[in-house]
């Protein structure tokens, strides 16, 4: 895999553009799934996908080795926070917009999963978007990575490039806050306050 | 789904870093061992990391988004084009340079050819058109032993053949610039019949030939030298 991986990458830099849409198609999940849950929509993500990919082409060259995975979420997360700071100087599209569920396709972990079931789960996704779109962008970027990507601090800290404490702190502040939101909003679960009642 | 009291931690900052980091297991061995020692005296800690730990699994569980459609790239968006057939560094303007030299020579010869095209018809005509002017050419060359002698040879056909290589040097001087060799030869062959060769021959000098528009050459190279230029600044552009 990882020999697989490198022969696209050197193909790629020597300018095959078929080598590097295969290394496309192996990451672009993981890269939209970035960017829409920084974005918060869908098109923005896409819009933000596909300058992701086409910056990486561009910048192959500078690319010397190590995780692709990596980098290519580094130049994914400049990009959304390109597209961010564009917001902020032109705020046609609100942070606190409503997460667009048109187009916007789960990949569901229980297909046998019943309709009430299914709703409550469409309401916590939603719930957990807009307690993302509320938290501060550097906190943002940080619990995304880390508990939706499922990424190693160490590795957040090279695409972020912030200090590994500054990952801890960012991390935490971004979690207690979300579960502020998550609480205000009643979506915390039963169990797990079943769970904290078990550890008292 | 549960219905919690919306209070905010009270924990100091560095403990919830300590458990956030707990939940990741990114602790020390040390901070761990004494953070586990506190979690079990202080009933706080322990519901803090409970749902830290609850937001942490939340997310985890979250469902990953399909997306809309695949991002591979395009030529046109990754910026490579096809590739043509180019030539590479000086060698541009040089072959531009050549075929405009080329060109300039084609202009050239087009324009002398023409000029000689111009003239042949002309002494083949001449013949016909040129004959009734003899005696005034004749007139205008008063000093000339051909024409004095013309009547003369007229008379003596004898005195023909004597007189035949004079006139036949006055012919092939005048005519040679211009005329063709079989034009030459017709015109000696005229000659002999009533000796009034010199007065045929005349009209067989063309004017004197004209030199190339050299104003329409330049112009001309000038013209391609920018359609070229603007070409080769376009490409350059591009």
């Amino acid at each position: 895999m990882a020999n697989e991986e490198q022969r696209l990458i050197s193909a790629a830099q020597a300018g095959d553009l078929d080598s590097f849409n295969q290394i496309v198609r192996l990451y672009e999940t993981r890269v939209y799934n970035l960017c829409y849950r920084m974005l918060g929509d869908t098109d923005a993500a896409a819009d933000a996908t596909q300058d992701t990919f086409i910056s990486a082409f561009r910048h192959l060259a500078n690319f010397r080795g190590g995780a692709l995975k990596s980098w290519l979420l580094r130049i994914a997360t400049n990009t959304c926070y390109d597209v961010l700071r564009t917001r902020k100087r032109r705020p046609s599209v609100s942070l606190d917009k409503e997460p667009d569920d048109e187009g916007n396709r789960l990949d569901l972990p229980d297909p046998g999963a019943s309709l009430d079931e299914l709703m409550l789960q469409q309401e916590l996704s939603a719930a957990i978007q807009r307690g993302l779109a509320e938290l501060p962008e550097d906190q943002r970027i940080v619990i995304i990575l880390s508990d939706i990507q499922g990424l190693a601090y160490e590795e957040i800290a090279h695409i972020t490039g912030v200090q590994l404490g500054t990952v801890k702190s960012r991390l935490s502040r971004a979690r207690a806050k979300l579960r502020d939101i998550l609480r205000a909003g009643e979506l915390l679960p039963l169990k797990f306050r079943l769970d904290d009642e078990t550890t008292t | 789904m549960t219905t919690l009291s919306p209070s905010p931690s009270e924990l100091p900052e560095h403990d919830r870093e300590l458990l956030s980091a707990y939940i990741d297991n990114e602790l020390t061995p040390a901070e761990r061992s004494a953070l586990e020692q506190r979690l079990r005296a202080e009933p706080s800690l322990r519901r803090e990391l409970a749902e830290l730990r609850a937001v942490r699994d939340l997310l985890r569980e979250q469902p990953w988004v399909t997306p809309p459609r695949t991002f591979t790239l395009t030529p046109e968006m990754a910026g490579v084009r096809r590739r043509r057939f180019s030539l590479s560094g000086w060698w541009q303007p040089l072959s531009g340079l050549a075929a405009l030299v080329l060109v300039i020579l084609i202009s050239w010869q087009m324009l002398g050819l023409n000029n000689n095209s111009a003239s042949t018809p002309q002494a083949m005509m001449s013949g016909d058109t040129t004959a009734p002017t003899a005696p005034a050419f004749a007139a205008a060359l008063p000093e000339s032993p051909v024409a004095e002698n013309a009547p003369a040879i007229a008379a003596s056909p004898n005195e023909v053949e004597q007189a035949e290589p004079t006139s036949e040097a006055a012919l092939s001087a005048m005519a040679e610039p211009t005329l063709p060799a079989g034009a030459a030869a017709r015109e000696s062959q005229a000659v002999e019949p009533d000796g009034s060769a010199g007065a045929q021959s005349q009209p067989a000098q063309s004017p004197p030939l004209a030199p190339p528009s050299w104003p329409v050459v330049i112009a001309l190279a000038i013209l391609l030298l920018i359609v070229a230029g603007i070409w080769f600044v376009r490409r350059r552009a591009e």
